[in-house]
Order: C-alpha cells, then sequence, then structure tokens
C-alpha cells in the first residue's frame, strides 16, 4: 500500500507542481548516496553521510560488574591510544578531572565519560525510565570556541575505552611468576645431618645441589594480555653464603661440590673455614636479576630466595703417648 | 493516517496532496482524517467522539515520530539548547544515537538552518504497547551549515528518505517514544 501511496503523492506532487509552475530539481538518483552504510555505521540523513553507529551494549546481569574493568586493573583492553576524531586523530590523555567530571577518554564517544554525582533522581527524563546502568557525563574540552561542549546520558554499562595499555612491569611480573622461581638447594661439607661433625681449621665446601632453571636460571617466560607481550629472562647473579659465625662468602658460580677425592683441599670455587666449633645456621640466599622486555620498554627486577641449613663443627683430638 | 510538520514553502503543495493521500489511504465509506498543516501541531483533526483507544495511540506512535524531529530540528539548530531534550522523545539506540550525532555536529560548530519535513504513511501496532511508524522525511528544507555558514549538504543528497520506527509506550508516564529507526530508501 505504502508504493501505491508513494506513488500517488510523487504524481500528485509533479501534476501539482506543473500546475502551480514551481519549478523544482530533479533528484538526481544516479548520483544519490547510498541509503546503506557498511557495517559499524549508520546513516545521518540530514547530510546522508555515513557516521560512526552507536552499540547499547545489554546491561549486565550483575549491574556492579562493569563491562570495563575498573581502572588499575591487571586485565587491560586494548587501547593503545586515545585518540580525538574530530582533530584529525590527535593523541589526547586518556584521562582527565577537568570540570569536576573524574572522566577517561572514549575513542567511541570521542569526549571523556564520567559518572555524573551525585546521580539525578530515577525520575529524571534522563534515566529514560530505565532503574539499572547509570548517567554518564560527555564532555568535548575542545568545542567550538576553545569552549567545552557536554552532554548527559544513560548508559547501561560503563562506555568502552578507559583502560591504558598493559603495564609492562604487570605483565612482567606475571611471567616470573610462571617460572615457580625458588632458594637453591644447599650442598655442604660437612654435611648437615645428625652425627656429622667438621674439623675446625680444615675447609669447608660450599655448592648449588642439583641445579635447575628454577633454582639458578637461566629461564625464559613470557606474559601476554590485550596482544601485548613482555618477555623476561631470570639468572642467578651470585649466591652469598652467611655461615653463622659472622662472616659472609659470596660465590658467583654454583660451587664446586665435594668428593673424597678433594680429601683436605678448600673449595677451588666457593669455601669457608670455622675456627671455632659449635652448630652453625648456614644461609645461602640466592640473588637473581630478572631482566623484561616488551610493549617499547624494558627494565631489570632484583628477587632473592634464601635456604638455610645447620652444620656442626668440632674440634679434633690428637692423643699421643 | 497522515501528519505534517512543518511545511514552509511546501504548504499549498501538501495541503493538495494531503486529500490525495487521504483519499487513497481509506476505502470507501471510510472515515478520511484532515491533517493540521501548523508547524507546531500535526494532530489529525479527528472528531474523539468517533476513535478508539486505539486510534489514539496510533496517533500518539506517529507523533511521536513528529516530535522526534521536532526536538532533533531543534537541538540542531540552537547551539545553546540542551542536547538532552531528546530523552523526552526518543529512548534506546535511537536516543544514543541521535545524542552523538548532534553531539558532534556542536563539537564542530555545525547547525541546522531550516526544518524537515515529516509525513506519517503508516502506524501499525506490532505488539502492545508498540507501534511501527512508516514515515517519509522531506530534507529540502534542511540545511546544515558548517562553524562559517558554508553548507556541507552534498548537492547529491536525496531530498526524501523513508525510514520505519518502532516506538514504545512507557508504562509509568504512558508517552510514547521513539525507540528504533530504520532507513528504507528514498520515499
Amino acid at each position: 500500500m505504502l508504493n501505491s501511496l508513494r506513488s500517488v503523492w510523487i504524481a500528485a506532487l509533479l501534476t501539482t507542481l506543473a500546475l502551480t509552475g514551481v519549478a523544482v530539481a530533479p533528484t538526481p538518483a544516479a548520483a544519490a548516496p547510498p541509503v546503506s552504510c557498511p557495517p559499524g555505521e549508520v546513516l545521518d540523513p540530514t547530510t546522508q553521510t555515513c557516521v560512526i553507529s552507536v552499540v547499547i551494549p545489554p546491561a549486565p546481569d550483575d549491574p556492579d560488574d562493569p563491562a570495563v574493568p575498573p581502572k588499575g586493573s591487571d586485565d587491560p583492553v586494548v587501547v593503545v591510544k586515545c585518540v580525538d576524531k574530530q582533530r584529525e586523530n590527535v593523541e589526547v590523555p586518556c584521562t582527565s578531572t577537568s570540570y569536576g567530571l573524574d572522566a577517561y577518554w572514549s575513542n567511541s564517544w570521542n569526549c571523556y565519560m564520567g559518572l555524573i554525582s551525585p546521580q539525578p533522581p530515577k525520575s529524571d527524563p534522563l534515566w529514560q525510565g530505565n532503574t539499572d546502568g547509570a548517567i554518564y557525563g560527555c564532555l568535548y574540552p575542545w568545542g567550538l570556541g576553545g569552549l567545552p561542549a557536554a552532554v548527559k546520558m544513560w548508559l547501561a554499562t560503563p562506555p568502552a575505552g578507559p583502560v591504558q595499555p598493559p603495564n609492562p612491569l604487570v605483565l612482567a611480573r606475571r611471567a616470573i611468576a610462571t617460572m615457580a622461581l625458588g632458594a637453591v638447594e644447599i650442598g655442604i661439607v660437612p654435611e648437615p645431618r645428625p652425627g656429622s661433625v667438621g674439623i675446625i681449621g680444615l675447609p669447608t665446601w660450599m655448592w648449588v645441589q642439583n641445579p635447575t632453571q628454577s633454582t639458578v636460571g637461566p629461564i625464559t617466560r613470557s606474559a601476554s594480555a590485550g596482544g601485548f607481550t613482555v618477555t623476561a629472562t631470570a639468572k642467578v647473579t651470585k649466591t652469598v653464603w652467611n655461615m653463622g659465625d659472622g662472616t659472609s662468602v659470596t660465590c658467583t658460580g654454583h660451587g664446586t661440590p665435594y668428593a673424597d677425592k678433594y680429601g683436605k683441599q678448600s673449595s677451588p670455587t666457593c669455601g669457608h673455614t670455622y675456627t671455632r666449633q659449635g652448630r652453625y645456621a648456614v644461609t645461602a640466599t640466592s640473588y637473581w636479576t630478572v631482566a623484561w622486555a616488551g610493549i617499547g620498554q624494558s627494565g631489570n627486577i632484583p628477587l632473592d630466595f634464601s635456604r638455610t641449613t645447620n652444620i656442626t663443627m668440632g674440634e679434633s683430638q690428637v692423643l699421643s703417648q | 493516517m497522515t501528519m505534517f510538520r512543518r511545511n514552509g514553502h511546501l504548504v499549498p503543495v501538501v495541503l493538495l496532496l494531503t486529500g490525495t493521500v487521504g483519499l487513497s489511504a481509506c476505502g470507501p465509506g471510510e472515515p478520511s482524517s484532515s491533517p493540521s498543516v501548523s508547524p507546531t501541531s500535526s494532530t489529525p483533526s479527528t472528531s474523539p467522539s468517533t476513535r478508539s483507544p486505539a486510534d489514539v495511540d496510533e496517533e500518539r506512535a506517529g507523533q511521536a515520530v513528529i516530535e522526534l524531529w521536532n526536538v532533533i530540528d531543534k537541538v540542531g539548530t540552537d547551539p545553546k539548547s540542551k542536547l538532552e531534550e531528546i530523552n523526552t522523545v526518543a529512548r534506546g539506540t535511537v536516543n544514543t544515537q541521535w545524542t552523538k550525532n548532534l553531539f558532534d555536529r556542536r563539537v564542530r560548530g555545525e547547525r541546522f538552518v531550516g526544518h524537515t519535513t515529516v509525513k506519517v504513511m503508516e502506524a501499525s501496532l506490532k505488539k502492545a504497547a508498540v507501534y511501527e511508524v512508516s514515515a517519509c522525511l522531506d530534507f529540502s528544507g534542511l540545511n546544515v551549515v558548517d562553524s562559517k555558514g558554508k553548507s556541507i549538504v552534498p548537492a547529491d543528497r536525496q531530498s526524501r528518505l523513508g525510514y520505519t520506527y518502532e516506538v514504545t509506550q512507557d508504562k509509568k508516564d504512558q508517552k510514547w517514544y521513539v525507540t528504533t529507526e530504520k532507513v528504507t530508501g528514498p520515499c
């Protein structure tokens, strides 16, 4: 019926115009712009240009669970830059506290978005009859004549785009967490077992028992979020042995495991000699350096892990007749 | 049902057409309505005594589309008017989209000159409290200018575009709001 109505309407229009002598330019149908727009855009009929379609996300099941992670979240989304499309994509600060609005830049709305505080009463037309969601302010600071433009609106969920790119340090720490780094397993002679007594004046040998990637490195792991990746490599740079007698021995290698063939020799790499008898708590502290790089940045994270064991030193008794 | 608004210089033409459309739209023996051509009131002057509640709803649903364009024109024309006025006539995607469209124009210093003419072609009940309204929008009386007053309307702009709207009645305030819109092509 509409088609027939339209035909009648147009026919009548043309007839009338012809009768009244009003001249109108014919609609250039061939050159007319399309009335359909590509996906993600919608027609603004006033200038018949395609503009970005604003998508209203459905309200979440839990209104307290926003679609966008809160600021400071470890789960950032992919928003590389905050850009102002009205000014040829010039980069703008991603947050703003101007005009009393604690706001973040929304690339889709092209303005700073922030919760209006206090929220207007639910009877306000701004709510559009909704009881969930919230009223947001959209503020564009660089309006015509340098004046800000602002509008308040209801949205079911916070508009996307508030989050900065991921903090590379956060991702580096995630990568480190997957390495399961830990303290070295202590190798020492005299052995830390009941009945084993070392002789003062004779060398004590220290070494890292059963070294693994997780106890001495090097170990490399990566962590990603939002399409960004940080790679970290961890390795032990030194092990400091606190011998329990007030002295510390720094060993850059893993030490040399003692064997009977070495007899009374001193350790060639990591050793100590006690001068007083007693029971000593020996602590091995391994110092790590984790070098990380990603998202255009790099750095080092120091770590250390300790393990303690106990040994007994005694005095040698020489019997002579 | 046929309604008009803001006819400007087209008034005599439209008046003539109104009769044509009215006769065509209604079958023999059916009452034809006489739409008002006042720029501020476009409610058909059908006698209240002959109108059923369904007729009233249908009329108000069509009127909501006209009111939507009243507000769009007003906000687009007057840079000091409140963009939030769109909340009085539209909800859902229509509200959000037009808020953004008009906000972006205001940021750029663009404004409307003139008015859009809305011709409601048909309003049909889609489901309870929801009407589907077909309308023909005539933009020949609307110019859009930039901050320097220069028209930014493409020379080949279609002067008339058909749209289908969904208009929903709010249970609380009983008002009708335009909630969705879809362009259908030249009309």
